[in-house]
């Protein structure tokens, strides 16, 4: 086939284990090709791996649930044969496994005994494991001499299941012996006050594994929590301050670190993650991504003065509250950062006063010119404006930073200088929704979330709220922004208006409007020439307004939420008298059609004269006009001609896709009347000179909208643009994109 | 601005310098030797092949830079193949090969992406037998060697 290991590698990247185990049966070449693929990977929850491990761990556990007498015995020996024979298989393929997942302590067991060496990653999940707290003591000595390895010989005098158990560990712990290995590692590193001994033994054998294998590039290992079978590091606790690692614990993680050159990414918790922070550069110069697994603690003072690692490119906090003061010694201490993770659980938040005195004595303010992506999950991060950091290449900010007012929106664009685009957290984040004082607001606390209980609706952000009353002069400093969604913000109108008068690039504008009438959005259209998207609730504007508009320069448009109001429409009474005149002549609606399609040019007939010719018409067919009925014809010929010149002036946006009439009937609002009928007599034909139109939609402007005018639409564009009841479009809370 | 490709057999290629950057070979050659006329030749690419790969540089032309995907998974995706790429790669297997080779030389990424994700889609599901029969291999097994290999993973397979 191909003989470039490149090629071959990549193709075997994209099988299965099942495919690659068929690979090596084909011929002899491809049995040299891809053996090396097929046990490059080994992990547990894919097969044959899964097989191999799972079934025999369900076989463990039962046999220390149920197993009673002979039961027992045989559970056992079929415990001791899948691991002999895991450990013999993996022994097999023992110089070909790259990459291993440690689930099981069986898994552990036979890379020991397998002698695994050629690890590039290592990653080891023991919330599975099920150590055996009662081997207690027994751990302290390494003595393995002792006959405890009566695990492999199955014969032993045990007759509960606990024994079963223990077999295993006594397996780990030969192998876990010092004297079995070149390498050290010490119990004294490790905190013994947690689990069994069991569970030092399984840890031990683990850091042996680790250690044994020196090109090993990635090493994870998860979240200890009590009960999993890893043990954390041994650590000193001083009064009134911080726990600190224990000198035991440094000196080994120095040792181990010292043979792991190679290590590119590294994640780790086991109480020694602050340590490893603060040491970084002098631990693992050469680590490119490291994911700090347990509650963030470190002292930033510490972490500032400790050499800087200009290796480090990913930074991940799984629990952290990032406080001003740590931000500004992570800046310090990782210039070479470009992407920086951190995880705020809401409990974090309870620490904020502690945190904050120790955060802001540093005046001077700091740049960091290599982070590209700033993420801040969960809880949003309080005070993190106040750092004095400059952050000059990140352009892009989602759900990341809390701001408060408009001074804090202005503080975030000089401390992220580059930013393109920057959106706040959605109503559907926890974060966003005022808190309620029952749900973490603690009378003895000085919360500073508090002070953002300021609406009690939970639809609307309470931080824009606030932040509104500046934010049209915010927009007004943003002569480059091309892209501006916002709702849930009062004085909307203003804005719009500053957006028109202040942003020339705009191209996109999404935004409810409040207030009803805007000349706002008729500023767009004659100022911004390169609006494309115009959206949002509420977007009214007076007929007369439109007509009497200046020229629109707005070419571009491709898609227009707009509503009409202010048409001169018929009284109910007016409507009854001209539909009892149609009842005479049914063509003479169609007479008063004010059509001028195809000749925009023609100039409309007078009203009076046109009453006039309408007059003589019902007159020769035995009716004589009214001034009642005059004066509706008149009214009905006014209004027709407004809507028309409306139609007109829309049709004038020749690239719309997109045209949606969207004034909106509410729960508290009836719709509005004095709007555009939607009907070919008042001029719905001239939006025809709109080649482009995928979308329309007038329908619930208009619920009365007559067949003949969906027949029309259907046959005037494609028969998938059919008018239709507008969809609801909802912005993000708040979103500002500037270039 | 157009650029001259010649191809093994001697063939000239006019190709716009946009699609013809599409290759990272090309591309650092043209930026080393700047603004020149002179052709390029590519000794290890056929004109039948080279046709084939300009024409998946001419419809991928305006696609973004691929970055590599960061995954913990050393197992990737092969099901995400484009409608277009797929009916490009239906080719027999001869040109196949000759297209993931020309992509490794010329080193365009995403083509030789692609061509691997086909042949592993081939390789899929089957059994060795069935692999010989696609890919025309011969199985030169003795028999003996493949009782001892059937013992060996014995472990593996399904039972």
């Amino acid at each position: 086939m191909i003989d470039i290991p490149e090629i071959l590698q990549q193709i075997a990247s994209y099988l299965d284990t099942t495919s690659l185990l068929a690979c090596t049966t084909v011929s002899r070449q491809w049995r040299i090709d891809f053996t090396p693929y097929f046990w490059r990977t080994f992990n547990n929850f894919q097969e044959p791996w899964y097989r191999l491990v799972e079934s025999c761990s369900s076989d463990s556990s039962s046999s220390s649930c149920h197993a009673v007498g002979g039961a027992g015995r045989s559970t056992r020996e079929r415990y001791k044969d899948r691991q002999d024979r895991l450990s013999n298989v993996m022994r097999v393929g023992q110089q070909y496994i790259r990459h291993l997942l440690v689930t099981r302590e069986m898994v552990l067991i036979a890379a020991l005994e397998a002698k695994l060496t050629g690890l590039l990653s290592l990653t080891l999940d023991s919330y599975t494991w099920e150590p055996d707290d009662d081997d207690g003591g027994s751990d302290g000595d390494d003595d393995v001499s002792n006959g405890d390895d009566s695990g492999n010989n199955g014969d032993d005098s045990g007759n509960n299941d606990v024994n079963d158990t223990r077999k295993i560990y006594s397996r780990m712990k030969a192998l876990g012996s010092d004297s079995l290995w070149d390498i050290s590692v010490p119990i004294a590193a490790f905190d013994g006050s947690s689990g069994g001994g069991s569970s030092l033994t399984l840890t031990r054998a683990f850091w042996r594994l680790v250690l044994l294998n020196p090109n090993l590039g990635r090493l994870c290992l998860e979240r200890a929590d009590i009960e999993d079978g890893i043990h954390s590091f041994s650590i000193q606790k001083k009064a009134g301050a911080s726990p600190v690692l224990s000198s035991a614990g440094q000196d080994f993680l120095r040792g181990a670190f010292l043979g792991l050159w190679r290590l590119q990414h590294l994640e780790m918790g086991l109480d020694a993650d602050n340590f490893l922070l603060c040491n970084l550069a002098t631990l693992l110069p050469s680590l490119v991504s490291f994911v700090h697994v347990d509650r963030a603690t470190f002292d930033p003072v510490v972490l500032q003065q400790a050499p800087a690692h200009s290796v480090l490119k990913d930074l991940k906090f799984r629990e952290a509250s990032m406080m001003p003061g740590e931000l500004r010694a992570i800046v310090v201490a990782f210039p070479a950062l470009t992407r920086l993770s951190i995880n705020v659980p809401l409990c974090l938040l309870d620490s904020y006063d502690a945190n904050l005195t120790k955060a802001t004595t540093d005046r001077d303010i700091l740049e960091h010119s290599s982070l590209k992506t700033l993420e801040i999950v969960g809880q949003p991060c309080i005070d993190i404006l106040r750092c004095r950091v400059r952050f000059l290449r990140i352009t892009e900010l989602r759900h990341s930073v809390f701001v408060r007012n408009a001074q804090e929106l202005q503080q975030l664009f000089w401390m992220f200088p580059a930013l393109e685009r920057y959106e706040s957290m959605t109503s559907d984040d926890n974060a966003t929704r005022p808190l309620r004082r029952d749900e973490g607001v603690r009378e003895s606390r000085n919360y500073p979330i508090e002070n953002l209980i300021l609406h009690p609706a939970d639809f609307l952000h309470p931080v824009w709220e606030s932040a509104a009353f500046d934010l049209g002069s915010i927009i007004a400093q943003m002569p480059f922004l091309t892209q501006l969604w916002v709702c849930g913000v009062w004085d909307s109108g203003r804005i719009m208006i500053e957006v028109a008068r202040n942003c020339k690039n705009i191209q996109e504008v999404v935004i409810d409007l409040k207030e009803g009438y805007t000349q706002g959005l008729i500023d767009l259209f004659v100022g911004c020439p390169n609006l494309r998207t115009c959206r949002g609730a509420g977007h009214a504007v007076l007929a007369e307004d439109l007509i009497e508009s200046a020229e629109w320069v707005c070419v571009e448009l491709r898609e227009l939420d707009i509503g009409i109001v202010g048409v001169p429409r018929l009284t109910a009474a007016q409507e009854g008298l001209l539909k009892g005149i149609s009842d005479l002549d049914a063509e003479l609606l169609t007479f008063m059609n004010t059509n001028t399609l195809g000749n925009s040019n023609q100039e409309e007939p007078d009203t009076e004269d046109k009453i006039e010719q309408v007059r003589e018409r019902l007159s020769n067919r035995g009716h004589e006009l009214t001034a009642d009925e005059a004066e509706a014809f008149e009214q009905l010929w006014i209004s027709h001609m407004v809507q028309r010149k409306v139609y007109k002036r829309l049709a004038r946006l020749t690239r719309l896709q997109e045209l949606h009439f969207t004034l909106r009937e509410t729960a508290n609002k009836p719709r509005r009347m004095d709007t555009l009928e939607f009907t070919l007599e008042s001029g719905l034909a001239e939006l025809g000179a709109l080649e482009g139109i995928k979308k329309l939609s007038y329908g619930n402007a208009n619920r009365m909208v007559y067949s003949k005018e969906t027949q029309w639409v259907s046959s005037r564009w494609s028969k998938s643009v059919l008018p239709m009841f507008p969809t609801c479009h909802r912005p993000p809370r708040f979103m500002v994109k500037a270039r | 601005m157009t650029v001259i490709l010649v191809s093994s057999d001697n063939q000239d290629f006019k190709v716009d310098k946009e699609v013809a950057e599409r290759s990272i070979l090309i591309k650092n050659m043209l930026e080393d030797v700047g603004e020149s006329d002179s052709p390029i030749p590519l000794p290890n690419v056929t004109s039948a092949v080279l046709t084939k790969v300009i024409e998946y540089c001419e419809h991928h032309r305006n696609d973004p830079v691929q970055v590599p995907e960061e995954t913990d998974d050393p197992r990737k995706r092969s099901n995400d193949i484009e409608e277009w790429d797929m009916k490009f790669m239906q080719v027999d297997q001869e040109m196949l090969f000759e297209i993931i080779l020309a992509a490794n030389y010329l080193d365009i990424k995403p083509l030789l992406d692609v061509g691997c994700k086909t042949v592993a889609n081939i390789i899929k599901g089957k059994t060795p037998e069935e692999i010989r029969k696609a890919f025309n291999i011969v199985n030169d097994f003795t028999p003996e060697e493949e009782a001892q290999i059937k013992k060996e993973n014995e472990w593996a397979e399904d039972r």
